[in-house]
């Protein structure tokens, strides 16, 4: 891809006789949202670790913007990142911590300073600039996190689990201010996050790391979509009669109940078959067979949820890449 | 690296370090521990002083130094530090005269030509500032790497303007204080002993707290070396403690047993640094190299270690 922000290539890292991360290799678009999943252990960390420069790799490369980020300091300002659990000095003045960060990009202490400011003023803080961390919530620490990750407007931002830890107000601004933050459209943004629903609805492209590899990479669009499946929520949970009748559609592979209202219909293959009109008409005599026995859709959406996806791909032994487009 | 980097970090993290609990505690100890050793070296000088007034005799330096070398306190420290000295010299009868008469020769500089009291605290302030500025410099990398706040760093300032921006800072921030240090035991014995001129005082007392600043140099890159490598602040400062303590130790008591493990003292700068104190340029001059040469050695050693690891 020749317009990567990020370009990831053979990344191998071990921790002792530990794999951490095995032949990684895969491309962040320049000005997407990119999600970065994986269960815990996966390796997410430890490739934006990587990254980030903050460890060093057994093998393989990493370019950001096109520079080798074993010169990070040529990324000067560039390149943002909240790092999982990195605490910040707690005798320092939080107004001083990021001035200082934004005098160490090239900025001019005065500029460097109003920078800061608004910063702390745009994630909420800016009443606590003059205090040490030790006066922040935890909420409040995490968006002073995010703050300094977007501090300066870099190119390309890595966050770390921006959300995790915080209750749901919390964790909703923060995703509210990186959709805010990625709003001027010039910046990359990389997230990592154990939380699904977010970044399927954060995220234009997703790639999903288990036991430190890679098992697909792709847009979030086109990992949805793939295996012909319909989830269909009803007015009502189905009646045996209903199941066994969608079931024994030549259209209908399985049907399996995914919450109380919940239905996940798996197509089949039928000979012969395959373009959009033929799935088009094999939703239709799902949801018309539903409806002749008064079983009312609710609402439906073709493709997986990514968490579907997720659990689907990560639940395989092997970790095996698949194609996801 | 980046000199513009070295700079800022050295300024930024010289500005904070004292306000940390560790740098107050860094504070606390160079001064409790300077205005110790000065407090209990005045004792017999006031005394002389004290007495010379009662008796009505008049109070000339010479007078008062004469018996200040009689005095046990001063006597007793310098001969055990410049002895301790030239032990490691002493190789037969002969050498062991030559090399007593040299220790003579340089009590003689020090306490003769120079503001007795104030080489004696200065001999003792040398012996003992390598533990008071390891204080100061253990926690250099060490908390910051295991609390990961140094990954703020890292991703705007590469690793070597980093490595040496702090052991920069820090070496000020130990130069500032160690100026404070001497000037306040040299003012204060210019009003306890005014038969001293201020001006040999200043100028011997700006001179120890310039050999001082140079022989820490050697220790904060050790430290700093130590503090790269050990990600816990408790495991650092032990580390540097026992083996600042364990070289000259180990030094002593092996060579009673193999001479040869006399040299041991020469792993850190114990075995040459007091020779920046000695009556000859020469001797200096080779001291303070010696001292340039082992922070260079440590820098490197730390450096090259700071830059491969995982941070």
């Amino acid at each position: 891809m020749a317009d990567a922000a990020l370009s990831i290539e053979g990344i191998r890292k071990c921790f002792g006789r530990s794999v951490a991360l095995d032949a990684v290799s895969f491309e962040v678009p320049r000005g997407s949202v990119f999600g970065l999943l994986g269960p815990n252990g996966a390796g997410k960390t430890t490739l934006f670790s990587i990254v980030a420069s903050f460890l060093r790799a057994d093998a393989g490369s990493i370019r950001v913007l096109g520079v080798d980020v074993r010169h990070i300091s040529e990324l000067q300002g560039r390149l943002g990142i909240l790092p999982q659990d990195a605490v910040f000095q707690r005798n320092v003045p939080i107004l001083d911590q990021l001035t200082f960060f934004r005098v160490l990009d090239g900025q001019p202490r005065a500029a460097a300073e109003a920078e800061a400011r608004a910063a702390l003023e745009k994630v909420g803080i800016g009443a606590y600039a003059k205090r040490g961390v030790h006066a922040l919530s935890h909420g409040m620490v995490k968006r002073l996190g995010v703050a300094q990750a977007f501090l300066g407007a870099p190119e390309v931002i890595l966050l770390d689990e921006p959300t995790s830890g915080l209750d749901p107000q919390n964790a909703r601004q923060i995703r509210d201010l990186i959709v805010e933050l990625q709003a001027g459209g010039r910046t990359t943004t990389v997230i990592s996050s154990h939380n699904l629903l977010e970044i399927q609805e954060i995220c234009d492209h997703v790639a999903i790391l288990d036991r430190g590899r890679l098992v697909t990479c792709g847009s979030v669009k086109a990992i949805t979509a793939g295996g012909r499946r319909l989830e269909v929520t009803f007015g009502r949970p189905l009646a045996d009669a209903v199941r066994t009748a969608l079931a024994a559609l030549d259209v209908v592979h399985a049907v399996e109940q995914r919450g109380p209202l919940r239905y996940a219909i798996t197509l089949a293959e039928v000979a012969g078959s395959g373009g959009d009109a033929d799935d088009d008409a094999a939703v239709a005599r799902v949801l018309q067979t539903a409806l002749d026995h008064g079983a009312t859709p609710r609402a439906w959406k073709e493709g997986h949820s990514l968490e579907e996806f997720f659990l689907q791909v990560t639940g395989k032994r092997s970790g095996e890449p698949v194609d996801a487009g | 690296m980046n000199a513009r980097h070295v700079a800022l970090i050295a300024l930024y993290s010289s500005r904070y370090s004292v306000r940390s609990g560790i740098g107050l505690v860094f504070l606390l100890a160079a001064l409790l521990f300077g205005l110790m050793v000065s407090h209990m070296l005045l004792q017999p000088a006031e005394k002389i002083v004290k007495k010379a007034r009662a008796e009505g005799v008049e109070l000339t330096t010479e007078r008062v130094v004469e018996r200040l070398k009689d005095s046990p306190q001063v006597r007793s420290a310098v001969d055990w530090i410049l002895g301790s000295q030239a032990a490691s010299e002493i190789a037969d009868d002969q050498a062991r005269r030559s090399a007593q008469e040299k220790v003579r020769a340089w009590t003689a500089y020090l306490l003769d030509e120079r503001p007795a009291l104030l080489s004696t605290i200065l001999l003792i302030l040398f012996w003992g500032w390598p533990f008071v500025a390891s204080l100061g410099a253990f926690d250099l990398f060490s908390g910051d790497v295991q609390s990961r706040g140094i990954r703020y760093h890292l991703m705007r300032a590469d690793r070597s303007s980093i490595y040496f921006g702090r052991v920069l800072g820090a070496a000020l921030a130990q130069g500032a204080v160690l100026l404070f240090l001497v000037g306040l035991i040299t003012t204060f014995l210019h009003f306890k002993l005014p038969f001293y001129g201020f001006g040999a005082m200043a100028r011997w007392g700006g001179y120890g707290a310039l050999m001082m600043i140079l022989v820490s140099l050697p220790y904060l890159a050790l430290c700093g070396w130590i503090s790269g490598a050990i990600d816990s602040p408790f495991g650092s400062l032990t580390i540097i403690t026992v083996v600042l303590g364990g070289v000259p130790l180990l030094a002593v008591f092996g060579e009673m047993r193999w001479e040869q493990l006399g040299w041991i003292r020469y792993l850190l700068p114990w075995g040459v640094q007091l020779n920046l104190f000695q009556p000859s340029p020469v001797q200096v001059a080779g001291a303070a190299a010696a001292c340039l040469g082992y922070t260079a050695v440590f820098l490197y050693l730390g450096h090259r270690h700071f830059q491969k690891r995982d941070l």
